[in-house]
């Protein structure tokens, strides 16, 4: 009943293609490294195939430009990742003291009572959260304010068959509100996004041996465009390495030029003096 | 702490970007304020009552990461509350530790941080057919190269 009642909190917020794969990336990766640290295959192998799901659909989904899935995702986020890293640490600091105060006992038991007691101790939270910074790029537009925005076909609340929006041309999004109502994160900072999902069904929870095989299972049967995105990864290493050989030997030119240039202003030494 | 939970608290914080470091730290502190505080230790208790067993502590802890993450009026990157959610898993075995309740062993560890990332994602409402939706719906890596390299020769020869 209480986990229902907390995957109710996500079902009216939308959730991007970012998060949910930057998701799956991330759990993967915490998940190998526990799987090093206790010596467990098995958690080591989820752990590395979720890390590569989340990577490669990624990169795939074009939520990552770029060679390689990590480099361009710090990137993307280096200049929102210190305002997101500002905001959201301000933030928590405040709203954890407001969970604190706003939390009954027993409150997450009952699920209509949990969604008044806590948007409250949200609400507190946004007042504190600082103001983000000119550099934070424009965001997908905050889904709880469609209004403000243009016109953007599918009203959020709408799905389609498969459950998904699509966004209109992003370049007519206007810059994001500032303030505490502009959630800024590197996850959601992403222009490219183009898939909204209005609303996240609350799955009930399965246990999570059957969770990790219906996920290993899913990998099984992608291993086509998980192989090419890994190939493509490699590609775009390997390409950065050329790259980097290649402003290395160009910068050994330079110097052996600039050398070349100092010689002949060397004065001869004392054979070669005697010699002349 | 026991000192397995210890490396892996640390071995996970290591790979934290130094820039989101300070947020990883601020959720941990916010998780533990939650965890201990006496208004929510009955949340716990009842969370325990259900069972020390891997998939009840797994559950509870993303419970808690899913706080935090609407807290946050989820303004918090999934590369900072992933790895809270984890150092926060080892603070709740120590604290069961400590109490008597567990043995924190390492396959005990890894059978809660199974638990812990299939809750998380599900709370997310990540599943096998979302993700298919998510990345299903892109077209695959290699489908638009062999139309890309048709080039001028090719096309003056009848795109063979």
């Amino acid at each position: 009943m209480a986990f229902a009642a907390v995957a109710a909190l996500f079902t009216a917020e939308a959730v991007t293609a970012t998060m949910v794969l930057s998701a799956v990336a991330e759990v993967g990766a915490v998940m190998t490294v526990v799987g090093v640290v206790t010596k467990s295959k098995e958690l080591t192998k989820i752990g590395g195939i979720m890390a590569l799901v989340g990577g490669v659909g990624s990169l795939i989904s074009g939520a990552v430009s770029g060679a390689t899935a990590a480099g361009a995702e710090a990137a993307a986020g280096a200049a929102a990742g210190e305002v997101a890293a500002g905001a959201s640490a301000e933030a928590l600091a405040s709203s954890a003291g407001a969970l604190e105060s706003g939390l009954a006992p027993g409150v997450l038991e009952v699920g209509a009572e949990a969604a008044m007691s806590i948007p409250e101790a949200a609400a507190a939270a946004q007042t504190m959260a600082p103001p983000p910074t000119p550099q934070a790029a424009p965001v997908t537009p905050g889904i709880a304010e469609p209004a403000a925005l243009p016109d953007l076909g599918p009203t959020v609340g709408e799905t389609t068959g498969s459950g998904l929006q699509e966004m209109r041309d992003i370049s007519s999004i206007p810059q994001a509100p500032t303030g505490a109502e502009a959630p800024i994160s590197p996850v959601e900072m992403n222009p490219n996004d183009q898939f909204l999902k209005a609303g996240t069904k609350t799955t009930p929870p399965t246990d999570s041996k059957t969770f990790w095989g219906n996920l290993t299972d899913f990998a099984k049967k992608n291993e086509t465009w998980l192989k090419g995105g890994l190939s493509g990864l490699s590609t775009g290493y390997q390409a950065d390495q050329r790259n980097n050989l290649y402003s290395r030997e160009l910068d050994q030119r330079q110097q052996r030029i600039n050398y070349g240039n100092q010689v002949a202003n060397y004065t001869p030494g004392i054979v070669a003096g005697a010699i002349r | 702490m026991n000192q397995l939970l210890e490396q892996t608290s640390a071995a996970i914080l290591q790979r934290v970007d130094p820039r989101l470091r300070p947020v990883v730290e601020k959720l941990v502190e916010s998780g533990k304020r939650v965890m201990y505080s006496e208004k929510t230790r009955e949340l716990a208790m009842q969370q325990l009552a259900g069972g020390t067993d891997p998939e009840n502590i797994g559950a509870g802890v993303a419970q808690l990461a899913g706080m935090l993450f609407t807290e946050s009026n989820r303004t918090v990157p999934m590369q900072a509350l992933a790895p809270a959610s984890a150092v926060l898993l080892a603070e709740a075995l120590a604290f069961l530790e400590e109490a008597g309740a567990v043995q924190v062993d390492e396959q005990f560890l890894a059978a809660c941080t199974q638990a812990l990332g299939a809750s998380f994602l599900q709370l997310l409402g990540i599943t096998p057919e979302k993700l298919q939706e998510v990345i299903g719906q892109q077209p695959a890596a290699g489908a638009a190269q062999p139309a890309a390299q048709q080039g001028i020769v090719a096309g003056a020869m009848g795109g063979a």
